[in-house]
């Protein structure tokens, strides 16, 4: 159980360690907002279909596994679309185009086919739970950075999200672009995996 | 008979699609067509407080007790610097325009993203233009370009003239 937790938030983490799910990470971790959005939405999709590929494991042989994983996790991440357009449409204005490529996230399949699909159920659940908050954690981490830096603000549009007041807080009048646009996310990634690894080796 | 139970699964994920779908529709077309009347509303507030919007092929007719009192265009240009630039024209029948909107567009976050209202005020500049505006940026023509953003802020500039020319 315990090893599961630290493998998922820690040291497989599947953001600084196993590098899987570049695209999306990358591509909304622009602010903390779509950041939290993005990530909650691979968190639950995540943990869904684990459990599902897991309850239906026996079923499958070698020839029909991968496309069968696929499905479902292409069924969770429409789920998901959908509800997001019910519930927080103005979210899936920013988000949306990102939402459709969780289907291409590899850390989906990666658990799916790694874990989910020689594991028992709960051990499962839980793998995906971790892998995903993992996963949120370093997303938020860089959505902070990059907004802090890069616009000088932190929590802009916090509230289409959350439906609560307006809590921007507003650092400064502008801020460093570069860390806004593309490069600045690899930048940021490669300063956070640098970090880790320095952790890491003063813990040894 | 190996394709069997893949099938049932993929019968049940079709099945939950279908049902999630059909649950959120309505809700979901609701909330399109209430944030678009919402836009719509705002863009023409200076004209009227109770619009009455129908829609056009192109775009949208605003009239207020019986008289039409704005048309807003939908307008999408290639002209962009990083793929298409869509936006809402709204403009008096005497073809002054009252407001503009992008919304939809790929620019540069930061630099060419202040097109949009929620970035920066820069499309607000466009209210009151009409024929006798010199549809040009600065010091050529009336409007202020975004600094960095010049190919982004001709695109924006020159559909919108386009749109009063129509």
């Amino acid at each position: 159980m315990s090893s599961i937790t630290r493998e998922g938030l820690w040291s497989s983490n599947p953001a600084l360690v196993q590098l899987l799910g570049l695209c999306p990470l990358l591509a909304v971790s622009n602010s903390f907002a779509t950041s939290l959005g993005l990530g909650v939405t691979t968190l639950v999709v995540l943990t869904l279909s684990n459990l599902v590929i897991s309850l239906v494991r026996g079923w499958l042989d070698e020839e029909t596994r991968l496309p069968v994983q696929i499905m479902i996790i292409a069924t969770f991440v429409t789920l998901a679309d959908l509800t997001l357009q019910y519930a927080f449409f103005e979210l899936h204005q920013r988000i949306g185009l990102f939402v459709a490529l969780i289907v291409t996230n590899c850390t989906l399949l990666g658990r799916a086919e790694a874990f989910a699909s020689r594991n028992p159920v709960l051990n499962s659940l839980l793998d995906g739970f971790m892998m995903g908050t993992g996963f949120l954690l370093v997303l938020l981490l860089m959505g902070t950075v990059r907004e802090l830096v890069g616009q000088g603000t932190l929590f802009a549009n916090l509230h289409l999200l959350t439906g609560l007041p307006d809590v921007t807080i507003q650092v400064a009048d502008s801020g460093f672009l570069l860390l806004v646009l593309p490069p600045g996310a690899f930048l940021t990634l490669g300063c956070l995996i640098a970090l880790k690894n320095v952790i890491d080796g003063a813990v040894r | 008979m190996k394709l069997l139970k893949p099938a049932v699964l993929a019968l049940a994920c079709a099945l939950l699609l279908a049902g999630l779908n059909h649950q959120t529709r309505g809700v979901i077309a609701e909330n399109q067509k209430f944030f678009e009347q919402k836009l719509l509303r705002e863009m023409v507030s200076r004209e009227t407080s109770s619009p009455d919007i129908v829609e056009t092929p192109g775009g949208f007719e605003v009239s207020s007790d019986e008289a039409i009192v704005a048309h807003i265009k939908r307008m999408t240009t290639a002209q962009g610097y990083n793929g298409d630039i869509s936006m809402l024209v709204a403009f008096t029948p005497e073809k002054q325009v009252l407001s503009v909107r992008v919304t939809r567009h790929r620019e540069t976050a930061g630099i060419g993203d202040k097109i949009d209202i929620t970035v920066s005020p820069w499309i607000t500049q466009f209210d009151g233009t009409d024929s006798n505006t010199r549809w040009a940026l600065a010091p050529a023509g009336d409007i202020d370009g975004i600094t960095g953003a010049t190919i982004t802020s001709r695109a924006v500039t020159q559909a919108i003239s386009e749109v009063l020319i129509q």
